[in-house]
């Protein structure tokens, strides 16, 4: 099981958002997306949902051009404000539950409880922490083959991220799922990440694993990132 | 487990149930006004003019239901994530929509009979139950089919007005493709309705039926009168077939063109 972008380009008007960019993910691993705003990391989770589409190259997952039906196997978490404000917590879990067939309601239970949510609570009265909870609730619940977090940290305590970490390591499968975390708050994905991959302006410039970053270079991944990035903005 | 239609039913209904219920306080102070205004002006046929009023407006409902739908999804298009396919999507908005319309429809209905068969019993030209019952229904047809075919329109024009969004140099002028285009469907519906060939066409098949209604001023009173009148079957067909051209294109385009 593998997800594989083949020689994907993708452009809005003149800018290229991701240009010429391959790579593959398989199974049983955790990948970080890293990069500053703009490089393209929110677009490559965006076409391995199906939610945009490739100018040109191709975007597979196991080894079927991606489509809007390829959500089915793809839980998706996105930078973007994703409920309905009229809606309770328990009426968006009903309603993603009623859509995905993968979606585990013991899990989401546990997870509402864990992260101390009220499900009577309406959404519109929830805080931005805990949209980001409800958020990772309705993600992490699906028993999907591949997990992709956009900015799960974003404008998050400190607390609420540490929070959002141990979830992952509680109730990721290791084994039998893609996880694939897109962020540039690097310090708190690294210790989960088996390679990180590196993008700049549409390109990826650097990918690693970050075991052998460690114990091969002796760095970590923020430093290995402001490497790369520098060499790259002093050739220019 | 809920069932995923279902699913879709509730969401759609729990995003809209209060637009509904603006609508209906609305109809019911404009139907209420019109059994007030005419006792007062001493004038029963007064209800059929807001009867008239309402039901031009009913037809209204649909696609500004359906636009206030589509806003709150086209906030962050994230309705687009999801196994479903477009035209599932797409017709739950429709059931939803279509339901309520149909609510509104029965409390026009009601007014009608109540209009007729009690508050202006003398002005009002008294029909058969059978004849009141084919009336009805070709009203509640008729305005169940137009709001269905303005929908239609509606969500097309939607969806090609997000489909440009990812074209930053259209972007700004995106509204303007829109007017360009209705335009240019009107000019062509209007050249093609003055063809020789055309006119033959449409009046080839017809159906006589109570739809026609008039006023009457006799005596310093306004009465209600019903006639039968043809109906051209051929562009009942025409903008049905075209009502869904243009469903099937929406789904096309959001499932293809239009990006999250």
């Amino acid at each position: 099981m593998s997800i594989l972008m083949q020689d994907v380009r993708k452009k809005y008007g003149n800018d290229y958002a991701l240009k010429n960019v391959n790579l593959t993910f398989q199974k049983g691993k955790i990948y970080g997306l890293i990069g500053p705003n703009g490089s393209g990391k929110s677009t490559t989770l965006k076409l391995i949902t199906g939610l945009i589409f490739p100018d040109s190259g191709n975007v597979t997952l196991h080894g079927h051009t991606v489509t809007r039906k390829t959500s089915v196997d793809i839980a998706y978490l996105t930078e973007l404000d994703m409920f309905y404000d009229s809606f309770s917590v328990q009426e968006t879990i009903n309603y993603i539950a009623s859509q995905f067939s993968d979606f585990n309601r013991n899990k989401a239970e546990l997870l509402v409880k864990e992260m101390k949510l009220e499900n009577n609570k309406k959404i519109k009265s929830l805080s931005k922490g805990n949209r980001a909870r409800l958020k990772l609730v309705t993600t992490l619940a699906r028993d999907a083959d591949v997990i992709l977090l956009d900015e799960p940290f974003s404008g998050l305590d400190p607390m609420v991220r540490d929070q959002i970490v141990k979830s992952l390591l509680q109730y990721i499968d290791f084994d039998n799922q893609i996880l694939l975390i897109a962020t540039h708050e690097i310090n708190e994905i690294e210790p989960l990440l088996d390679e990180a991959i590196a993008l700049y302006y549409g390109e990826v410039i650097g990918q690693e694993k970050v075991e052998d970053l460690r114990e091969q270079k002796g760095l970590s991944v923020l430093q290995w990132f402001k490497q790369i990035i520098g060499t790259i903005e002093e050739d220019n | 487990m809920m069932n995923p239609i279902k699913g879709l039913l509730i969401k759609d209904y729990r995003i809209s149930r209060f637009h509904f219920l603006t609508w209906v306080v609305a109809i019911i102070v404009l139907l209420s006004f019109g059994v007030v205004f005419s006792a007062y002006t001493n004038q029963p046929a007064g209800t059929f003019f807001i009867f008239i009023l309402v039901g031009i407006s009913i037809v209204g409902i649909a696609p500004i239901m359906m636009l206030s739908l589509l806003t709150i999804e086209g906030k962050n298009q994230l309705w687009l994530y999801s196994p479903r396919s477009s035209y599932t999507l797409l017709l739950s908005k429709f059931a939803v929509i279509l339901t309520y319309q149909f609510i509104i429809q029965i409390l026009l209905t009601i007014y009608g009979a109540i209009s007729m068969y009690w508050f202006g019993k003398s002005v009002y030209q008294q029909l058969s139950t059978g004849m009141f019952i084919e009336l009805i229904a070709v009203i509640n047809i008729a305005l169940l089919l137009t709001g269905i075919y303005f929908t239609c329109w509606l969500i097309f024009y939607w969806s090609i007005y997000h489909s440009l969004k990812k074209y930053p140099k259209i972007r700004p002028f995106r509204w303007l493709v829109i007017i360009v285009l209705f335009f240019a469907y009107n000019l062509f519906e209007a050249f093609l309705i003055r063809l020789e060939i055309v006119k033959n066409f449409v009046s080839l098949y017809q159906l006589n039926i109570v739809s026609n209604t008039s006023l009457n001023y006799v005596d310093d009173e306004w009465n209600v009168l019903f006639d039968t009148a043809t109906i051209p079957i051929t562009p009942i067909i025409y903008y049905t077939l075209l009502a869904f051209l243009l469903f099937f294109a929406t789904s096309r385009f959001l499932e293809r063109k239009v990006e999250v």
